[in-house]
């Protein structure tokens, strides 16, 4: 028996040229997660500073100095995730939007982190920042300029 | 109408089913497997005590009336299961006979049938078989013997047939297809949720008498899963609806025997009890969120606003009604017997009211037998059965034959309201007229100061009359245009597009859905497994233990959003749980800063905002 074909619904290409100018959601974003960059990467250049004379054998005994080493090596992360998320956001990659949440899921692991351990000042300056762009991404005006043009207009997400 | 001409009328336009490869189980006489079956009856707090024995059991004595109290839960038995040795012998002859059996009974699942459905699936899954276990019961021993039983029957009483029913209510006439199957091995035989004794099957297709009296079809329903109203049913003419002649074609589920129109592999999400208010929960969330994207943000959803795409908390499982398989009815390798009637209502039909297989006493019901055709396991009367025009969503819509003469019956009494509407206006306004004259040549006089106020009275009420009156009379007139245009349409053959009413159509599983990697299928296949064995090592080596099982879980987590591609709500999901706690911290480690910061922000902003106005 042969089947009737299944009618299938048309869909277009759309042949929308990107819209190279950046809605100022996504150029705040930008900004935001430079100054976040910017203070981490001092917080960082703090730390190592405060680890002069440390030996590889002291690391390895764990203890406060190697929870600094670890301290240094999420901040290489964060720099790292933020350096990629505006990357992602120039580029106009779809997944813009998850990037910059992923940066700010690792800048509060470790702010609950330092928190949980020795709460030093810093902290809850990591944790402040990170709550403020977290909820700023979450609002839907900014969520909907991260999508890219031809979404918008196709109507899906 | 006659019996002759009702069956004539169900053999006219008599379904083709269309079943998966592996099917084994197909429509049967109700009496072969009456005849087979045991009857008992369990109370509550009782062991199941045995009514008929089987060899005893017949239609007649299934009508029997039986008041056993209001616990009391009647069924029948068809098969017992298999022992350990049974089955082993059973599944020996099976594998001999696999390689001589025809390709159309053997199931291939196929590549990454593991990976489309979730963890929780496999897990329960799997919790499942255990559970069967631990009840003395091997996964897929009483499908066994249920496929034994069953082929002895059909090879003694070759016969494969339904019952059938004409029912003329409104306008229409419904020829209903209802087709018993003696086990639904959905669980056992193609990794669905449940395995049952019995199943009850239906199809309807509604069809009208034309102006030259000519049987016209214009609709047909199908019963699928937690599918109701308007979403069961496709017009005659939608391609999605496949034909052989007048005869439509059915793509049977394996195993569960659910109803589709077209083949494929369907995603079917169960909800289990327990759940049920986080599954509402999440659908509420995502309701909230797409109503709200729609609305303010101009975000349009593939899904309707009200009907959430995607639920963690429901489980989903895979129906295969891929239509591969042996067909029945015409033109397929089967036809079908002359039609069974069930009209007028047959007593075993009417009076038996229990179960029609083995009632499992399952919490969640999927594995206890379904009643019969005319009644809900409750023993309540189905509502396809009552009702099989509002069944499908029917009952606002007229047949082409009466759809004219009901849009002019429409349209005169619209008419007639707007006489009546305009009488009123007429009236209304003459009395307020009455009334305002009579209260200005009252006004300032102290001594009618009682009626003038009484004049007030009845003239506010007028008032409120007259608006609701000329209210309605703008809508109708509106309402009378549409009415126009829809009976210039109605005249020209045009009833409409066919496929509005459907809200939730249920498409199989695309291509790009069903191409799954082979790293996908293999992590699917291993997790539950594996987690189990961690989760031992963990216990033995790990100390302290939450922190491994924080891991382990996470791992879990992050790898099944990865293969279901659900990473960025994962990662959107986790933040916010971060920020939520984040913020607590904050907010109680500087309560009183905070506070004062925001009085401190409103105060400033009341100044700005007052000495702005004051200088503008």
């Amino acid at each position: 028996m042969a089947n009737v074909p299944i009618e299938r619904e048309a869909t277009e290409e759309h042949a929308a040229p990107r819209v190279r100018k950046r809605p100022w959601p996504v150029v705040a974003v930008m900004l935001l997660l430079l100054g976040q960059m910017a203070g981490h990467f001092a917080l960082g250049i703090y730390l190592v500073s405060e680890t002069d004379n440390l030996t590889i054998r002291e690391v390895l005994e764990g203890g406060p100095e190697a929870f600094q080493v670890l301290e240094i090596l999420g901040i290489i992360m964060i720099i790292g995730s933020g350096f990629f998320a505006i990357l992602t956001i120039l580029q106009q990659w779809r997944s813009a939007w998850h990037q910059v949440m992923f940066s700010q899921a690792l800048s509060l692991i470790l702010g609950l982190v330092l928190y949980f351990v020795s709460a030093p000042f810093y902290s809850y300056l990591i944790l402040v920042y990170a709550v403020f762009v977290v909820v700023y991404l979450l609002l839907p005006g900014v969520h909907v300029a991260f999508l890219p043009i031809e979404d918008k207009n196709n109507g899906t997400r | 109408m006659g019996r002759a001409e009702d069956i004539a009328l169900l053999r006219r336009f008599e379904p083709v089913l269309r079943y998966t490869r592996g099917e084994r189980f197909f429509p049967m006489s109700a009496e072969a497997y009456v005849r087979e079956s045991s009857l008992w009856i369990q109370r509550s707090g009782s062991a199941a005590r045995c009514l008929v024995p089987e060899g005893q059991l017949t239609l007649e004595k299934l009508a029997e009336h039986r008041a056993e109290g209001f616990d009391a839960v009647t069924y029948l038995q068809f098969i017992e299961p298999l022992n350990l040795a049974d089955l082993a012998r059973y599944q020996l002859e099976e594998s001999r006979r696999r390689k001589e059996r025809d390709e159309l009974d053997v199931f291939e699942a196929g590549r990454g049938r593991l990976a489309r459905v979730g963890y929780i699936s496999r897990f329960v899954e799997a919790l499942l078989s255990l559970v069967l276990l631990a009840r003395g019961r091997i996964p897929g021993d009483t499908a066994a013997a249920a496929s034994m039983t069953y082929e002895r029957i059909m090879r003694e009483s070759p016969h494969t047939c339904y019952y059938g029913r004409v029912v003329r209510d409104q306008d229409w006439i419904v020829l209903q297809y209802w087709f018993f199957y003696a086990y639904n091995n959905w669980r056992s035989g193609f990794f669905g949720i449940n395995d049952h004794e019995a199943d009850w099957e239906q199809v309807s297709i509604y069809v009208y008498e034309d102006d030259d009296h000519q049987i016209k079809p214009e609709w047909v329903a199908y019963a699928s899963h937690d599918y109701f109203g308007d979403d069961l049913r496709r017009h005659w003419t939608d391609p999605e609806l496949d034909k052989v002649g007048e005869h439509p074609v059915v793509y049977v589920a394996a195993g569960s025997h659910a109803s589709y129109f077209q083949p494929g592999e369907y995603l079917t999400e169960i909800d289990l009890p327990f759940m049920r208010p986080l599954v509402q929960l999440a659908d509420r969330i995502q309701k909230a969120r797409n109503e709200a994207l729609e609305e303010y943000w101009g975000v349009q959803l593939t899904h309707p606003p009200d009907q959430p795409a995607l639920n963690i908390f429901r489980i989903p499982f895979i129906d295969y009604a891929r239509g591969d398989g042996r067909g029945i009815g015409p033109g397929q390798e089967r036809e079908w017997d002359e039609p069974i009637l069930l009209d007028p209502v047959p007593d075993w039909v009417r009076l038996y009211r229990g179960l029609w297989g083995f009632y499992m006493q399952d919490p969640f019901a999927g594995e206890d037998a379904p009643a019969g055709p005319m009644y809900n396991r409750d023993g309540s009367v189905r509502r396809a059965w009552y009702d099989p025009v509002g069944w499908a969503g029917l009952e606002k819509v007229p047949p082409p034959s009466r759809a004219l003469e009901r849009a002019f019956g429409r349209r005169a009494a619209i008419l007639n309201r707007r006489d009546e509407l305009n009488d009123l206006i007429e009236h209304t306004h003459t009395e307020l007229m009455r009334l305002g004259v009579e209260m200005d040549a009252m006004r300032g006089l102290p001594h009618l100061k009682p009626l003038f106020e009484q004049q007030a009275q009845q003239m506010e009420a007028l008032r409120t009359q007259l608006d609701e009156a000329r209210a309605q009379l703008a809508r109708d007139e509106a309402l009378l245009e549409a009415l126009e245009h829809h009976i210039e349409r109605l005249r020209e053959g045009d009833y409409g597009p066919i496929r509005a009413h459907i809200r939730r159509g249920h498409r199989p599983l695309s291509d790009e859905q069903l191409r799954l990697g082979l790293l996908a299928e293999l992590w699917a296949a291993t997790s539950i497994g594996l987690v189990a064995l961690a989760f031992v090592a963990l216990i033995v080596f790990e100390e302290p233990l939450w922190i491994g099982l924080g891991i382990l879980l996470a791992l879990i987590l992050v790898l099944e959003a990865a293969f279901r591609r659900w990473l960025g709500q994962l990662v959107v999901l986790v933040t916010v749980v971060l920020a939520l706690v984040a913020a607590v911290i904050i907010l109680i480690n500087f309560f009183q800063p905070i506070v004062i910061g925001l009085v401190v922000l409103m105060a400033l902003y009341i100044l700005w905002e007052n000495l702005r106005e004051m200088w503008a």
